[in-house]
């Protein structure tokens, strides 16, 4: 296990990249090796390229797609250590992803999502309305990648309210009697892209009403890729919200279940950052070489907490481009990115896909 | 009729596009007289219809839709017609609906050529697909069909809708007969629409191939930038995701590691040059690549970049296949003899391609030990050749019937 304590002491964004790759050059081989030891269906992958363990430069560390995750469980640690089964939410009729974690890997996850956000505004000690409803968090049976998201965040909170009733019908006595209550004071707002978008902004739009959360904060994620078909964009998304609520503050965040802690949030340039727990690379279609800066590849994604599962390198299904390295105007440090989109996965097998089913 | 006729209406409300043909065509078809197979007219036409697309210049760009063009002129025709006897005493079913797959742009054109063939009228469904050969060969025929060749307009209908099982049925009801292309989920849910009750439904389900190449003899061709050209037609030309491309490469002989460098860097030249590959397929690839890796004892054979993936297996079983994932993905395997590729032919096996080996040997080994799998034994280049026996029926005799006096 790879012992992370001193990085905990850390500031998320302090490390330049010389410094980070540093680190990473000495860490990244241990993980590796650490999974090589412990999950033998991983041995067998870097077995069959023969892979040399000694390899401690970033970008040849291999990568595995996310996919993987939806048909084996790559675990490296004894069953009997499994505290938590992480689900991802697949879209409806796909498989889900099934991350297993021990008590100290969730742990080390909390702690490293609170160290990010905090870098960002002051979660500890804020009230939190959480923009979903309480049911979700309930069944810990199926874990979700949203109800993890939304538990975690709202242990920071002093004091939480759920938005919506169990059928996602805003619940606007309780919302208002929590934003009167602290009044004054800078409340979290916290939910997934979509539901923020489908359930409260349309909501709200369709009601007319006009909710007044300029002291608030809104952290939200999970993609934009169930918003694809009402085709809204970032900007979009924030102008509108902005209208109906005059909120300002809107912090868009990068994860996925398969990584989850070591989330990169969106600055107040508008710029995705790397914390010293994560790294990005953008990679070729073709060749799977180094994008240059700019150039839209497949966004790979390394993470130092995924120790008690091989997911400490995986090569996603999103395209994003790097901006730069050290030198974002917000003035953390590290790689800052975008994420331009995702891949169109095809399912052309055999001569198959003649007709798209529903 | 008046019934189906308003049903038809309907229907075309809900956006079936004619590229080729209109609703009263379809409406008329079971009216419509049907032909001899290879009847003198339908060669003509056919023959028009090469020559057009061979001299509009355009055509060039795609060498899908210019080996159509070679593919259905009568003298190539002629060729299946006079491999059969009696066909005076013969005649098209009636009318045909074709549901043509999506991955092959041109498959479409097969088939309605088998239709015509056999003396039927057809609709064709093709995919929504922009394949820009298809809009080019679509407008070439159509141009033949409102001038030379009117009369042939009441036999071809061709037809773009979203799935909707009411229009499937609506067609399917009206047919004699169907081919369904695209697969086992697709005929699945496409023989849930009932045909008429003489109706007979073909199904091309999903089939694999494999090739065999005698180490040996490729080392002594002379030219191997030519089979490295065949080669690659028979796989990237469509992605490797036809069924007849094949994806498992038995290599045979003494020299076998020689010759497999010698081979793949040939290919790797001409893929470099001419292969195009997005991110979705390198990473269906890798994915593929590591579930390989977790069911079977293997090694990854190193290539200069993602348009090439081997691997290279110890020990082969049918299951394979489902590890396929086309885009320039190829299991390789060493055999020392030819029985040694039994284990792939189940019913899943469609066509076998080689070089350098007799085809008589493969055609004996398949017999001699009575297999599910194998309907096709093809030299190297050839894997695509469509031919008007397809998975192992005639399809002029299925589509037509014979009159005994």
């Amino acid at each position: 296990m790879l012992d992370l304590s001193f990085l905990l002491d850390k500031d998320a964004f302090s490390f330049d990249n010389i410094r980070k790759r540093a680190i990473y050059k000495e860490l990244l081989p241990q993980l590796v090796k650490h999974h090589y030891d412990n999950c033998l269906d991983y041995k067998k992958m870097l077995d069959v390229q023969s892979y040399d363990l000694s390899i401690s430069i970033l970008e040849d560390i291999p990568f595995l797609p996310v996919s993987l995750f939806k048909k084996y469980e790559l675990k490296s640690m004894l069953d009997l250590d499994v505290y938590k089964v992480l689900k991802s939410s697949g879209t409806t009729g796909q498989n889900v992803s099934k991350i297993y974690l021990d008590k100290n890997n969730a742990a080390l996850q909390q702690k490293v999502l609170l160290k990010i956000v905090s870098d960002f505004c002051q979660i500890t000690r804020n009230p939190m309305l959480i923009l979903d409803t309480s049911e979700t968090i309930k069944n810990r049976l199926n874990f979700s990648a949203r109800s993890a998201a939304i538990l975690g965040f709202s242990l920071f909170g002093t004091d939480k309210c759920f938005a919506f009733d169990n059928d996602f019908k805003l619940d606007l006595s309780a919302v208002n009697l929590f934003l009167e209550k602290h009044r004054g004071k800078q409340i979290m707002l916290f939910g997934f892209t979509f539901i923020v978008w489908k359930y409260l902004y349309k909501q709200l739009v369709m009601q007319g009403i006009k909710l007044d959360l300029s002291d608030c904060i809104l952290i939200h994620g999970g993609g934009w890729k169930k918003l694809k078909d009402e085709a809204v964009s970032n900007t979009e998304f924030k102008s509108s919200l902005k209208k109906q609520t005059s909120l300002k503050n809107i912090y868009d965040y990068y994860g996925m279940a398969e990584q989850t802690g070591s989330i990169y949030l969106e600055c107040s340039e508008g710029h995705l950052h790397c914390s010293i727990f994560s790294e990005i690379i953008i990679r070729n279609a073709t060749d799977f070489s180094e994008c240059n800066i700019g150039e839209i590849g497949i966004v790979q994604v390394v993470s130092l907490l995924a120790q008690s599962y091989c997911g400490h390198s995986l090569l996603t299904e999103d395209l994003g481009k790097l901006i730069g390295i050290d030198d974002c105007k917000c003035g953390r440090k590290g790689k800052y990115f975008n994420i331009t989109g995702r891949v169109e996965k095809s399912d052309d097998r055999g001569c198959s896909d003649t007709y798209e089913f529903n | 009729m008046i019934e189906d006729v308003v049903i038809l209406m309907s229907l075309i409300n809900k956006n079936i596009q004619f590229v080729s043909g209109s609703i009263s065509i379809t409406e008329n078809m079971n009216k419509q007289r049907v032909s001899m197979p290879f009847s003198e007219e339908t060669l003509l036409f056919f023959d028009a219809l090469s020559m057009s697309i061979l001299k509009t210049p355009e055509s060039k760009k795609f060498s899908d839709l210019v080996a159509f063009a070679f593919w259905c002129r009568k003298k190539h025709l002629l060729k299946f017609k006079n491999s059969k006897n009696n066909l005076d005493s013969s005649l098209g079913l009636g009318l045909l609906f074709h549901i043509a797959p999506s991955n092959v742009a041109l498959n479409f054109a097969y088939s309605l050529a088998i239709g015509l063939l056999a003396g039927n009228n057809n609709i064709v469904r093709i995919s929504s697909k922009p394949f820009l050969q298809v809009q080019l060969l679509l407008k070439i025929m159509n141009q033949l069909l409102e001038n030379d060749f009117f009369s042939f307009r009441s036999k071809i209908c061709i037809v773009q809708y979203e799935y909707n099982a009411e229009i499937t049925g609506y067609f399917s009801s009206l047919a004699d007969g169907r081919l369904i292309w695209g697969g086992d989920e697709t005929i699945k849910n496409i023989r849930t629409s009932q045909l008429k009750p003489n109706g007979i439904d073909v199904g091309f389900y999903n089939r694999n191939s494999i090739a065999i190449i005698n180490a040996d003899n490729y080392l002594v061709h002379e030219n191997k930038k030519y089979l490295a050209q065949y080669f690659y037609n028979d796989t990237y030309l469509n992605d490797q995701k036809a069924c007849s491309s094949p994806s498992i490469i038995f290599w045979i002989g003494e020299n076998k590691s020689e010759a497999k460098a010698k081979f793949w860097s040939e290919l790797t030249e001409l893929v470099n040059e001419k292969y195009k590959i997005l991110a979705n397929q390198t990473i269906d690839k890798l994915e593929k690549f590591y579930e390989v890796a977790l069911k079977y004892e293997c090694q990854k054979i190193a290539t200069s970049n993602e348009l090439i993936t081997r691997i290279n297996l110890l020990e082969i079983d049918q299951e394979i296949f489902d590890y396929c994932c086309g885009n320039g993905f190829f299991i390789e395997t060493d055999i020392e003899s030819l029985i040694e590729i039994l284990p792939v032919c189940s019913k899943k096996l469609q066509t076998i391609t080689y070089f350098g080996l007799d085809a008589e040997a493969i055609k004996k080994t398949i017999i001699d030990n009575g297999v599910a799998g194998c309907d096709r034994i093809v030299k190297m280049g050839n894997a695509l050749e469509f031919n008007t026996v397809w998975d192992g029926k005639d399809l002029i005799d299925t589509f037509s019937r014979k009159i005994v006096t």
